[in-house]
């Protein structure tokens, strides 16, 4: 008989508590999720160049 | 040198070695996950900005004083820092002027405060709502969940460090936000 052995790991742990957390999750809230990604995603801004210049001439002193 | 090349740890060895130019990498390649987050959850694009500078001026005052930590993940890092940063806002703007009578007592304590709760807040606010505005409508736990894990993609795991809450607690968040975003949009698809 072959014998086996599943060693458990952080990512591991934390990837099955994910999946047994997603399986909690009502199918459709998941299906639900997934469909308004692209939306979340419109939602992303960027700071602007302005405050990105403060930032690295503020990196430039000394 | 092709920075696009390197992971974040290699960058910030290379900064630490004195290249400069290393930061501006880092800049691109965060500043959307970072900014958006920041400014989901303070809803002001000008106070963001503050927010987002004050994050990296202390990130740059951190690596050039040697106390980053090697170990760990540098966005994670970053979003903690601007997460505080968020957090000592809103507890300045909570914080109110202490009236005091003629006893001394706070008249405050003879005032008492009627909250909606979410659940009706939510039912009051639901027509004409964009996603942005169903966001901003989710208590502050659930919100901060979602932003993090969408916009910062963090781990639960580094979410549940950052809020200082379990693994469980934080996917429980998680759960209740994108319930309570379906039931917005269901209202919200009716009317």
């Amino acid at each position: 008989m072959m014998e086996t052995s599943t060693s458990i790991n952080q990512l591991n742990f934390e990837k099955s508590m994910m999946e047994s957390a997603i399986e909690d999750i009502d199918t459709s809230d998941l299906a639900f999720y997934q469909a308004i990604k692209p939306q979340l995603d419109a939602l992303s801004k960027n700071p602007s160049e302005e405050t990105i210049s403060k930032i690295l001439a503020y990196a430039r002193t000394k | 040198m092709k920075l696009q090349h390197y992971n974040d740890q290699d960058l910030i060895k290379l900064y630490l070695n004195g290249e400069e130019s290393v930061l501006e990498e880092l800049l691109r390649r965060h500043k959307s996950k970072i900014y958006t987050s920041i400014y989901l959850l303070v809803k002001d694009q000008y106070l963001a900005e503050d927010i987002f500078q004050d994050a990296f001026i202390k990130v740059i005052n951190t690596l050039r004083t040697g106390k980053y930590n090697e170990e760990g993940k540098f966005l994670p890092w970053v979003m903690r820092i601007a997460h505080n940063l968020v957090i000592d806002y809103f507890r300045r703007e909570k914080r109110a002027p202490v009236i005091t009578s003629a006893d001394g007592t706070d008249v405050f304590n003879t005032l008492q405060f009627l909250e909606e709760s979410a659940e009706d807040r939510i039912l009051r606010e639901q027509t004409h709502m964009d996603l942005r505005a169903m966001i901003r409508l989710l208590p502050e736990d659930q919100k901060e969940v979602l932003i993090m894990r969408h916009y910062a993609d963090l781990s639960f795991k580094e979410i549940a460090d950052l809020t200082g809450v379990s693994i469980n607690t934080a996917l429980g968040r998680m759960r209740y936000a994108l319930s309570n975003l379906r039931k917005m949009m269901k209202v919200k698809e009716v009317s």
